[in-house]
């Protein structure tokens, strides 16, 4: 996969926009009906936000969860040529190709990374964001930046087997509630190598989105979202929420808290 | 025909799960109205989008295959652990569900082909079976070491008019291995319990008439056809389209 093709592939979808907006399929939606895109984390896949989207469709809200190319059930695409432009990517195109617009953005944890860089791409079509325990890069810094030991150690350990992923964490390590461990563990893949040494590319559409809300899960420690957090605190265009009942993969351990901050902060 | 399904509609039938594939060219988009309308009835509906193409055509490339394809769709089953599943394939969609019936026979309870290909036993390939015009243009793009086929437009498929630019809009090439790759079947699909074959009868294509009249002779097969689509049945004839699958779910 060239950056050439990828490129085109994008600048065709650019083109989109326009003839899909006069004929498209729109939902025969009830007047409150939102539209929420679901961005999971590393080593995760659209399957952890099953009990949120089923709470949020069962109450007549759209949901689009996708997975990231090499994860999940796209694990079979994992190669060394997956890098930041290829998630960004993935977002984007399900904004287009659905031809999506007031959506509310999600992004869980790794997930504001490929979040962050799609907002540059589709702002305009994003009415408000959530970010879930979830890393808020600035222009110019990369996954490697903020890595922590764990997947530090398994990035090296995979470079060195000549792998294009490294392995996950136990979802003890994610501070999964007890009785859902096993089912995490089995759904958990590998995460692509090639995404933490490039660097993001943003000029402020992240900031620019009006409503805004980030959610910390206090228990599972990450500096890089406890710094999040405080930034958030501190500016008034953000909203904040912390949750102590619940490990880093809120959707799973507390699915109707969190659907009622989504329903809140959309 | 009203059929006791018809009459109750409108009644809460146990929540279903659809999986439904698109065609070549085509993506997760085109199941749009039709998921819609499943899903404001309380059903659930996946409709994945094979890589390389719609929302996946960032990642065209060389290596994607038809095993590829059909792992797209074993995958999605697999990690959200679907069972007893509808699962409709559409057009080449056909062969792609043909191939995922072999890997999870178990999690389909009710499997139905919309204008779609039905691979037979053993070895086959869509560009084997394609008229020698067709055969021709492939070999020649294969030639030219093009990775895909480009789309045809909407018109070819007789998408009604007024969606026509949309659905040009958002057609995307093939990648050609998945034309060329042959698929192997051992007879999981016609062992599934409840098959179904729906025919856009005004969409000229002598191998879904070959399938249709096939179903048509096979005791063990439902069979369906519209006039009142083109080939695109989900963008034509959604509301249609959507009681013949719930009344076959």
């Amino acid at each position: 996969m060239s950056d050439f093709t990828r490129r085109a592939a994008i600048a065709a979808g650019a083109g989109i926009a326009a003839a899909a907006a006069t004929g498209s399929a729109q939902a025969q939606a009830p007047t409150q009906s939102k539209t929420f895109v679901l961005i999971h984390g590393a080593w995760h896949g659209g399957w952890c936000w099953r009990r949120v989207s089923d709470r949020l469709e069962a109450t007549g809200h759209k949901v689009f969860a996708p997975t990231l190319t090499g994860l999940g059930e796209r694990s079979h695409l994992l190669n060394k040529d997956i890098n930041l432009d290829t998630h960004i990517a993935d977002i984007v195109n399900v904004f287009k190709w659905e031809d999506l617009r007031g959506v509310c953005l999600v992004a869980h944890s790794y997930g504001g990374w490929p979040a962050s860089g799609a907002l540059e791409a589709i702002g305009e079509r994003v009415s408000s964001l959530v970010w879930l325990d979830a890393f808020k890069p600035e222009n110019g810094q990369k996954g490697l930046d903020y890595i922590n030991e764990y997947s530090r150690n398994a990035l090296r350990a995979a470079l060195e087997k000549g792998e294009p992923g490294r392995a996950p964490p136990k979802a003890e390590f994610f501070h999964v509630n007890e009785k859902d461990r096993a089912w995490v563990d089995s759904k958990l893949t590998a995460q692509p190598n090639g995404i933490p040494p490039q660097p993001i590319k943003l000029t402020g559409a992240r900031d620019k989105v009006t409503k805004k809300t980030y959610i910390r899960a206090a228990k599972y420690p990450q500096p890089a979202f406890d710094k999040a957090l405080a930034e958030c605190k501190a500016d008034p265009s953000w909203k904040t929420f912390e949750i102590a009942a619940s490990g880093h993969d809120v959707m799973v351990d507390a699915p109707d808290w969190l659907t009622e901050k989504l329903l809140e902060a959309s | 025909m009203i059929t006791a399904d018809e009459t109750n509609a409108q009644a809460p039938k146990a929540p279903k799960t659809f999986v439904l594939v698109h065609g070549a060219c085509h993506g997760g988009w085109c199941w749009r109205r039709v998921a819609d309308r499943l899903e404001a009835r309380g059903h659930k509906a996946y409709v994945p989008t094979m890589t390389g193409l719609g929302e996946r055509s960032h990642l065209i490339s060389k290596d994607i295959h038809l095993a590829t394809h059909v792992t797209d769709v074993v995958n999605v089953i697999r990690w959200e652990e679907l069972s007893d599943i509808v699962l409709v394939g559409h057009s080449y969609g056909g062969v792609i569900i043909s191939g995922v019936a072999e890997e999870v026979p178990s999690s389909i309870a009710s499997i139905v082909f919309l204008d779609a290909l039905l691979p037979m036993f053993g070895m086959s390939s869509i560009a084997g079976s394609a008229s020698a015009l067709a055969r021709g243009e492939i070999a020649a793009a294969a030639e030219r070491g093009e990775i895909a086929l480009r789309a045809p437009p909407a018109a070819a498929f007789r998408v009604n008019e007024k969606d026509r630019a949309w659905v040009d809009a958002m057609l995307t090439p093939q990648p050609i291995a998945t034309i060329t790759d042959t698929i192997t079947l051992t007879g999981a699909r016609d062992r599934i319990a409840r098959k179904a074959y729906i025919r856009a009868v005004s969409y000229p294509q002598p191998e879904f008439d070959k399938a249709y009249a096939a179903c048509k002779a096979d005791k063990s097969w439902r069979t369906f056809e519209t006039r009142a689509a083109g080939h695109d049945v989900m963008i034509d004839a959604p509301d249609w389209l959507t009681e013949r699958l719930l009344e076959l779910a």
